[in-house]
């Protein structure tokens, strides 16, 4: 395929007008020790057809979820997602436009991030949005950073439950940063953090106390008595939340949260191999100079129309560069909007049916799951949202048991082998409203049919 | 581009309007509310305010939206350092499909060999690209891929046993670069440029010792011009033990002519939303992968992707002892990395080689032309970008903003401005390979143009633009009294466009009322 | 265009002292606001916090720029001008009077005689523009 228009003719004329031999001397500061002799080891070209061709042939090496019923979750969500969305991100004006820096051009992304910050305030409970940040990992990692930079302190109380590739990217962040971090441990019986723990490891050097919730295990808990102890003791208490379970259950600004991050893949945008996503991020008015990321404002243009523009610059490394609280230059601006035209899309009381179609056909899968012999549901009167961790005998491994559902065309859950030390017979299974109690049956009675 | 004003969403919701719908429960009775914990489940009047709309005004609102907006598919943009080169549906048409799109991430090694296949590739072809040893596709934009590289700096150092403090960036540098630096706790030291716009290696020098990790530079430079020092550059940085990292942004000049691993560079990050055709999205999702050589190829974020010539088989490598983490929750922007895939198979080596050539060959024209009407400061032959200063028309009290927006109005998005900083009133241009000849001449004819009306009647520029949906924005407001939502569905009003008491007023009513 | 009034002393940094007994009133000169353009934001430090000379003690923000204010003298922060904060503006209306940023209690008096008079940062400014 071809995308320059330049013919030998074009270029003959330009290089007059250049006053340039060749094309190759334009090159000539390129020491000649360094220039390619021969072409790159690439492929040859392909025509749109050969692009068409290669890439059917991969799709068809990869268990979609177009063949498949999936019930794996795990940080990545199966969520039916209206027509109206790809209708909106697919034009061009919105697809191809550059980040909104000339705002009088650009009105369409500004006022599009505003509605998706407003939305985002709205759902979380919280006072300011940014424009969105890279996923829900970085944005969690990010909010340990704000808090650094609120109270200047190092050391974190993060959850063990929460995910763990959250965790990993945690980890990586504050290796970088020198923050040290402290585990609150899950209780392997109830799933629940231990409270005794924050209490009793909490100092003046701690920064802030992340968790997750519901927990990357599902469970949710009201952390009301965490924030109290964050606050008591001049730390922020910061959650990771699930946008969809918003719809349902009450903001973390109710509980007592400073800020609150979270992947906001559910809300209309596909799985996609995991990227990209969305991370959300928002905070109190108080801190509003502290959050990484663009912001957009409101204000007017100089006939005292209502105009939207990028704002509180000062803030971003273009400006502060060094100085800045992050390094943030793109955001996640495309998958922000389809966030916002799904969230238009279903409105409050969708999100709150599709919340609660989640949960219920979630917690039927728990109880029919728990019935059958040999496998047992973790945590046992504890609350969950969508997700419920699952034992299975020990005599099972989790490739044949994975094998077992793919031959019958489902994706049964999400290992976690490497979750819990010492216990690794467990998997982590999910249910949205793209399932059917069919659906559900159909796995239940798939489960009972292997043998063990 | 359409002048018209467009409302908020909120402003057409009503209670009780939508258009969604599930299908009918198939289950006993909701047992839902029971299980949570008390004060979780939000009551009937706690619902999160969103839009109730229904689907002919939704669309209705954001294709108006869509029409405020100028993009790629409309018009020229010569942003300089963001090779804004036209997006291929193709690349669109079959990150789209069934089999692509909708795959978790998650799933077994052996259920999703297309993907890794994918990914896979796309390291190889950067490898070879870069003259890299070894690449990772999971950071999601260029400031996180620098933030990955020099991470993985800051390792290889203290694996050394070495503890360095500081990164040297020149004082031309990309923002990102001092910031990512500094949220790995190095501290800053800039170096002047010399004369010619280019590293100055006697200032170079004096600064590398043993306390400096590493030296971040771009190469062609923020100028736009090839820095022909870059080997005895990458001495001076080897020789004190740091590390030499490239910022990929200018690679559009020298992709088929020549490679930063040849050139010496230890680490380089890439930006696949510039270089690579994926489209900009209105501000991402971008995607940065990270290419190392030998010495870091341990460091790299982990799980690794691995191919076994025996089995035919493409695999995730987790225990990865000396990786230094994970950067992203999967394997990166996976959706832009299949479009930069589909480019990079459609070109070939023939095509990947022919964008630099072409890039280079329409910057060069445009300079040509428009250094007889602007000031340029280096008149060297320049690689993809080049760097102009309205200096010249000071004495009629025109600025390079000034100029930005007669472009806008005159139909195109405008140039880079006021960056690099040590070019007073810079005005960086990048034409990009996608260009013809005859959209150059236009934008050629269109400068010149702006240049006499800044001598003849200034104040068109001064006023300009007339003909968009706003003009020249109060930014000073917008940051003294942040209004950063829209509180129409507080019960509060919108904030007023009038005076800024009343504006301020309603703030803090929202705030109170927040409490 | 810019004024020095006579009886404050200037820094380099473009910081003016004004003496009252014990404490100095510290601010950004008229040149400073001038220069920075719209003010949109003051951040000021907190009320008993110990500063040294030269050490940063506020943050100015416009809206395309960042500065750093360094105290001219060491002691403590007793007042800070807290109506800055809805008000940044007023930095450049009144860069002098009402633009006050911080009253410090002098540990060391004696740091104000090493910096400027008004004749001499005025020099300072011309020079530089030259």
């Amino acid at each position: 395929m071809n995308y320059v228009a330049n013919t030998q003719q074009d270029q003959a004329a330009m290089l007059h007008d250049i006053g340039a031999a060749s094309v190759d001397a334009l090159f000539s500061d390129v020491p000649e020790r360094l220039r390619l002799k021969g072409l790159l080891k690439l492929p040859e070209p392909a025509s749109e057809m050969e692009v068409m061709t290669k890439f059917r042939s991969l799709a068809g090496r990869n268990s979609s979820l177009s063949e498949y019923k999936n019930f794996m979750g795990a940080g990545s969500y199966e969520h039916f997602i209206p027509s109206a969305v790809q209708a909106v991100i697919g034009r061009s004006d919105f697809y191809t436009a550059y980040t909104p820096y000339q705002p009088e051009i650009s009105q369409g992304t500004l006022m599009s991030i505003f509605e998706y910050q407003t939305m985002i305030c709205n759902l979380t409970g919280m006072e300011v949005s940014n424009a969105s940040h890279y996923d829900g990992a970085t944005a969690f990692a990010e909010s340990m950073i704000m808090s650094h930079n609120v109270n200047g302190r190092r050391e974190f109380l993060v959850a063990e439950s929460v995910n763990p590739r959250y965790m990993t990217v945690l980890k990586t962040y504050a290796a970088a940063a020198d923050f040290i971090i402290k585990i609150i441990p899950a209780d392997r019986h109830t799933g629940k953090l231990d409270a005794e723990f924050v209490k009793t490891n909490i100092s003046d050097s701690t920064a802030a106390i992340l968790v997750q919730n519901p927990s990357y295990l599902g469970v949710v808990e009201n952390f009301s008595s965490f924030s109290e102890i964050a606050h008591k003791n001049g730390a922020l208490f910061a959650v990771s939340a699930n946008p969809i379970s918003l719809g349902l259950l009450a903001p973390p600004s109710s509980y007592g949260a400073d800020i609150v991050s979270g992947e906001g893949q559910p809300l209309g945008i596909p799985t996609s191999f995991g990227g990209p996503n969305l991370g959300f991020m928002a905070s109190t008015q108080k801190q509003m100079r502290r959050m990484p990321g663009r912001i957009v404002g409101e204000t007017v243009d100089k006939n005292g129309k209502k105009a939207y523009v990028l704002t509180l610059q000062a803030r971003e490394q273009h400006i502060r560069r060094e100085k800045a609280s992050s390094n943030i230059c793109s955001n996640q601006a495309l998958c922000a909007l389809a966030s916002t035209v799904y969230l238009s899309y279903v409105g409050p009381y969708g999100l709150r049916d599709v919340a609660a179609r989640c949960s219920d056909l979630a917690h039927y899968m728990a109880r029919e799951i728990a019935k059958v012999r040999g496998f047992e549901v973790s945590f046992e009167g504890t609350a969950f949202f969508h997700e419920f961790v699952v034992k299975y005998p020990s005599s099972l491994t989790f490739d044949r048991i994975f094998d077992h559902f793919h031959e019958a065309k489902m994706l049964p859950g999400v290992s976690l082998s490497d979750f819990f030390p010492g216990e690794p017979n467990q998997m982590l299974v999910c249910a949205t409203e793209v399932r059917t109690k069919q659906d559900i049956d159909a796995y239940v009675k798939r489960l009972g049919e292997l043998k063990w | 581009m359409v002048n018209r004003t467009e409302k908020l969403i909120f402003e057409y919701s009503e209670e009780g309007r939508t258009s969604f719908s599930l299908p009918k429960a198939d289950l006993p009775d909701s047992t839902a509310g029971q299980n949570f914990p008390a004060g979780m489940i939000r009551g009937a009047g706690e619902l999160p305010k969103l839009p109730q709309v229904v689907e002919t005004e939704l669309i209705r609102h954001f294709t108006n939206l869509s029409r405020l907006n100028y993009s790629l598919d409309v018009g020229f943009y010569p942003l300089g350092s963001c090779t804004m080169k036209y997006n291929p549906k193709v690349n669109e048409a079959v990150s789209m499909l069934p089999g692509i799109a909708d795959v978790h991430p998650l799933l077994p090694d052996r259920y999703c060999q297309g993907m890794l296949e994918i990914i896979y590739d796309m390291e190889k072809y950067l490898c070879e690209i870069l003259g890299m040893k070894r690449v990772t596709m999971q950071p999601l934009a260029g400031a996180h891929g620098e933030l990955t590289g020099i991470m993985m700096i800051k390792k290889y150092h203290e694996s050394r046993g070495e503890k360095r403090t500081k990164v040297v960036v020149p004082d031309s540098s990309h923002g990102t670069n001092p910031a990512t630096a500094a949220m790995c706790g190095f501290e800053l030291v800039s170096i002047k440029s010399d004369a010619n716009g280019c590293v100055d290696l006697d200032e170079l020098r004096s600064v590398m010792n043993d306390q400096v990790a590493a030296f971040m530079l771009t190469n062609p430079n923020t100028l736009g011009l090839f820095d022909v020092n870059i080997e005895k550059i990458a001495k001076v940085v080897h020789d004190s033990g740091a590390l030499l990292y490239y910022d990929g942004a200018n690679l559009n000049a020298i992709m088929g002519i020549a490679r930063p691993g040849d050139m010496g560079f230890d680490v380089t990050h890439v930006n696949l939303h510039k270089t690579f055709s994926t489209p900009h999205g209105g501000g991402g999702p971008g995607s940065g992968p990270v290419g190392v050589s030998e010495r870091l190829v341990k460091f790299l974020p982990s799980p690794t992707v691995e191919y076994d010539d025996s089995s035919k088989r493409y695999s995730l490598k987790f225990d990865n002892i000396d990786s230094i983490g994970r950067v992203a929750s999967f394997h990166g922007n996976f959706g832009i990395i299949a479009r930069a895939y589909a480019y990079i198979i459609s070109l070939g080596a023939s095509g990947i080689l022919k964008c630099s050539q072409n890039a280079v060959l329409n910057a060069n024209y445009l300079m040509n032309h428009l250094k007889k009407h602007y000031n340029l400061k280096f008149d060297h032959t320049c690689m993809h970008e080049f760097v102009l200063s309205s200096d010249n028309l000071a004495k009629f009290g025109v600025t390079t903003l000034d100029v930005a927006k007669r472009l806008l109005e005159l139909g195109y998005h405008a140039p880079t401005i006021y960056f690099p900083i040590i070019v007073h009133e810079a005005i960086m241009i990048e034409p990009t390979e996608t260009e013809c000849k005859e959209r150059l001449d236009e934008f050629i004819a269109t400068m010149i143009q702006i240049a006499k009306e800044a001598e003849t009647s200034p104040d068109v520029l001064k006023n300009a633009p007339q003909n968009t949906p706003v003009s020249r924005l109060d930014e000073t407001r917008a940051a003294r009294m942040p209004v950063l939502r829209c509180c129409a569905c507080d019960g509060c009003p919108a904030p007023s466009s009038q005076k800024e008491e009343s504006s301020r007023e309603t703030r803090k009513k929202t705030a109170s009322a927040q409490k | 265009m810019s004024n020095y009034p006579e009886d404050l002393r200037y820094t380099e940094q473009h910081e003016w002292v004004r003496v009252e007994g014990k404490s100095a009133y510290v601010g950004v000169t008229d040149h400073a606001q001038h220069e920075l353009g719209d003010i949109v934001y003051v951040e000021l430090p907190s009320v008993n916090q110990m500063i040294e000379v030269s050490e940063k003690i506020c943050v100015v923000e416009s809206v395309k720029t960042v500065s750093d204010v360094y105290s001219p003298v060491s002691g403590k922060v007793i007042t800070i001008n807290i109506d800055l904060e809805d008000n940044p503006e007023i930095v450049n209306e009144d860069a002098y009077g009402e633009g006050w940023m911080v009253e410090i209690e002098m540990t060391n008096p004696e740091e104000v005689q090493s910096l400027m008079t008004a004749a001499e940062y005025k020099n300072f400014i011309e020079e530089a523009a030259s």
